[in-house]
């Protein structure tokens, strides 16, 4: 990349030399270019990147009002049109910390920008965010506050660069728990075949890939009386509206979409799409009804058979997706539906 | 069953007046080998381009890749080049260095890409290797799958014309192939035997009617069999999808077995099988495969891999757990894909996994000089797994942003990779 890597530097209220202690409730905030220890970060970025703005906010602010925060900071980076967010470093403050892994990860989903937070290992935003934020160890004292920065910038301009990673002890961030390539000492094969003679002559091996743990749910008792029942249509099959305008993932799902079908008789294939990378979606995008029985759901509405058909559809696309993402969604559409009050719902998979 | 592999050391290649090897020097009649491949009628034309390890090139649109191989006494590729025939015993002279790579034109959203310099050669035996590139053109009202099938074909001729240069060379090597029946011969008490079950497609992309997977079958609905490993390397087997023929013909399990055999196990038989996509074909298969290595092989352990995506990751689970029901050990090479999603079917007593790599790692190829295979690619810079449905070509000879699943021959489901992988 030639042109100069646009930063935004966050810190909280101390470090953005606002205030200390009796400046923690101040709401989030803008200075242009490089403030406190956004001269080391320049520094650090020497010609190849440009501290843009410094946002800072209160810690006790944010702690409180983390939402109101996060939408007023992302729409200052926004603003800045910032290839990549520089957040901290924190080293033991734990709001701090927080604040830094939360605006981190809310830059890199809804601004598609990349971001480097910096705390300590310890640092209680660490735990939260070290799965979705690159967070450099930056130890618990300031005193390491320019070698912690310029960590976090090697490791900024390799991530907008798309350069490749080193293992996390050799960037010095936290691991994050994902799975990364590196080079073998020896072939698949032969190592596979080394494994099975060991396993067959009791000696011990080591698997090279763990098996995932699934939490067991128990299923909620059947439903006694269908013509009071309020039932909701659910699928991972990848229904959208025409156009996805909501640009819902094919694949790989992280959130799921909400279809509202109230006064709908009927799914007019003109009006939606299928979206989902793990099968043919032909059949489905000539009639929406063959992945999500709305007809059906609504005539059989009409006989009384069921109470009520619920207002709306909750749909993703489920193809490949992490253990932990799909816990979440189905979480989130379980909430929606629990309290909406709907008591039974039809799960249509592909 | 015997087989000897003469191989002959291709040093370069270049287009001359006749087909022929000089000093490890392959020269290709350029005119010849194309009116040999140009009498498809699918194909509008076709063209043929070399490529050299160090070249800023880059072949896009690969759709097979082939070591040229040519079969002194039978029939090359029976079933889906030559005639019905074996393979796997006799003399074969094989091309080292030297690969037959085919493209193929309208996969829009194929991203299959050889680098001959950069770091994509790192990860790829393709950019080391010399590389004979056919581009043919399909006619205009060709059906793209029969086109596909054709380019495949085309493939197999060009692979069996070019090695039959090396009739008359003296091979530089020869590797011997042999198994004694494994009915007669049980080898030496202290040492385990082991067999490969081999699932040699997926069905979940089903296979064309007109496609040759296996000594020309197009596999549909087929049953678990024992096959020699020598046919596997040999020509029985082409795939359709997901794997190059290559590493068929270059097997890295067999091919270890072999290497092995002998020493610390004993290589006892393949077993090829299909993933199919009903849960009780899937069952039957597993149950099959697992019967014929444990009871008819006599296998103390057992090696399987998987041609396909995330579908045929249960048909390897439920092999593993017949297998071991039936007290035979084993253990799979199963390629991850995503990053953070890991295997999602792994059971719980299932202990005994390798990994070839991670698909989804990103990895940036500079631009190149040369694009060979065609212009432009669907792909999306800023967001390689391409979920914008609306990209436009970007073109081809830029700065790419990929995943390491896209470089071909960086990760092979059937154990080839300089690769293995940790938790970043």
């Amino acid at each position: 990349m030639t042109e100069k890597i646009r930063v935004v530097h966050y810190l909280n209220q101390f470090f953005a030399q606002v205030g200390g202690e009796e400046k923690t409730d101040i709401g989030p905030g803008f200075k242009e270019g490089p403030t406190g220890p956004g001269r080391a970060l320049q520094q650090a970025l020497a010609e190849h990147g440009e501290v843009i703005a410094t946002l800072f906010c209160g810690d006790n602010y944010f702690a409180e009002h983390a939402e109101e925060a996060t939408e007023e900071l992302l729409r200052q980076i926004a603003r800045c049109k910032a290839h990549l967010l520089i957040a901290g470093p924190a080293f033991e403050s734990g709001r701090y910390g927080v604040a830094c892994g939360a605006i981190c990860q809310a830059a890199q989903e809804r601004l598609g920008i990349h971001a480097v937070a910096g705390m300590d290992e310890e640092n209680a935003g660490a735990a939260l965010y070290c799965k979705n934020v690159y967070i450099i160890n930056s130890g618990d004292s300031v005193v390491r506050m320019i070698p912690a920065l310029q960590r976090m910038v090697i490791l900024g301009m390799k991530l907008v660069q798309g350069a490749p990673l080193g293992r996390p002890a050799e960037e010095g961030h936290i691991p994050r728990g994902i799975k990364r390539n590196a080079f073998a000492a020896k072939p698949p094969a032969e190592r596979a075949v080394d494994m099975l003679l060991a396993k067959i002559r009791g000696e011990p091996f080591k698997s090279e890939i763990a098996a995932p743990q699934f939490h067991h749910i128990k299923p909620a008792a059947a439903l006694r009386d269908l013509s009071s029942a309020v039932i909701a249509l659910v699928t991972d099959g990848g229904l959208v509206p025409e156009g996805n305008p909501e640009r819902m993932e094919p694949g790989r799902p992280t959130r799921f979409t909400t279809i509202p079908v109230e006064g709908l008789d009927r799914l007019d294939p003109k009006q939606f799409d299928i979206v989902h990378s793990g099968y043919d979606t032909a059949f489905a995008n000539q009639d929406p009804h063959r992945l999500v029985p709305l007809d059906i759901m609504r005539e059989l509405e009409q006989e009384g058979v069921i109470g009520k058909l619920h207002e709306s559809i909750h749909a993703t696309g489920g193809a490949h997706a992490a253990v932990e993402n799909a816990t979440r969604i189905g979480q989130g559409i379980a909430e929606r539906l629990k309290s909406a009050g709907v008591t039974g719902v039809i799960l249509t998979s592909t | 069953m015997r087989l000897e592999m003469g191989l002959v050391h291709i040093s370069d290649v270049c287009f001359g007046p006749q087909t022929a090897i000089d000093d490890h020097v392959l020269f290709i009649d350029r005119q010849e080998t194309v009116s040999l491949l140009a009498q498809e009628p699918l194909f509008d034309s076709i063209e043929i381009d070399l490529a050299h390890p160090g070249e800023s090139c880059r072949i896009i649109h690969v759709l097979d890749v082939l070591e040229p191989r040519y079969r002194l006494n039978g029939p090359n590729f029976p079933g889906a080049l030559d005639g019905v025939g074996l393979v796997g015993a006799g003399q074969t002279c094989a091309l080292k260095n030297l690969c037959v790579i085919e493209t193929g034109a309208e996969q829009a959203r194929g991203r299959n890409i050889i680098d001959m310099s950069g770091p994509a050669t790192d990860y790829s035996p393709f950019g080391a290797t010399h590389n004979v590139v056919l581009i043919p053109h399909p006619a205009k009202a060709a059906d793209m799958d029969e086109y596909r099938l054709a380019v495949k074909k085309a493939g197999l001729r060009a692979s069996v014309y070019l090695a039959a240069a090396a009739k008359e060379v003296p091979p530089d090597q020869t590797q011997i192939y042999e198994l004694p029946p494994t009915a007669f011969n049980h080898g030496p008490k202290d040492l385990p035997r082991i067999s490969y079950i081999f699932p040699i497609h997926s069905q979940q992309h089903p296979t064309h009617q007109k496609e040759t997977v296996f000594y020309g079958s197009n596999i549909q609905g087929f049953l678990p069999t024992i096959v020699h490993p020598n046919e596997i390397l040999d020509g029985a087997l082409m795939f359709s999808y997901s794997a190059f023929t290559y590493f068929a013909q270059n097997h890295p399990v067999i091919q270890e077995l072999y290497r092995r055999h002998q020493r610390d196990l004993w290589f006892a038989g393949v077993v090829v099988t299909v993933a199919p996509v009903t849960i009780v074909e899937k069952q039957r298969n597993a149950h099959l495969a697992a019967r014929l290595a444990s009871e008819v092989l006599g296998a103390d352990g057992v090696i399987a891999t998987k041609i396909g995506g995330g579908a045929v990751d249960t048909d390897l689970m439920m092999i593993y757990e017949r297998c071991e029901e039936m007290g035979v050990k084993a253990a799979l090479i199963i390629m991850e894909r995503y990053p953070d999603t890991g295997i999602t079917f792994v059971p719980a007593n299932v202990n005994a996994l390798v990994t070839p790599g991670l698909t989804r790692d990103p990895i940036v190829l500079p631009p190149v000089e040369r694009v060979i295979g065609g212009d432009t690619l669907f792909l999306d810079n800023s967001n390689p797994d391409n979920t914008n449905p609306r990209i436009s070509p970007l073109p081809a000879n830029q700065e790419l942003r990929l995943w390491m699943g896209d470089i071909v021959g960086a990760i092979s489901q059937v154990g080839a990779s300089r690769l293995i992988t940790y938790t970043g």
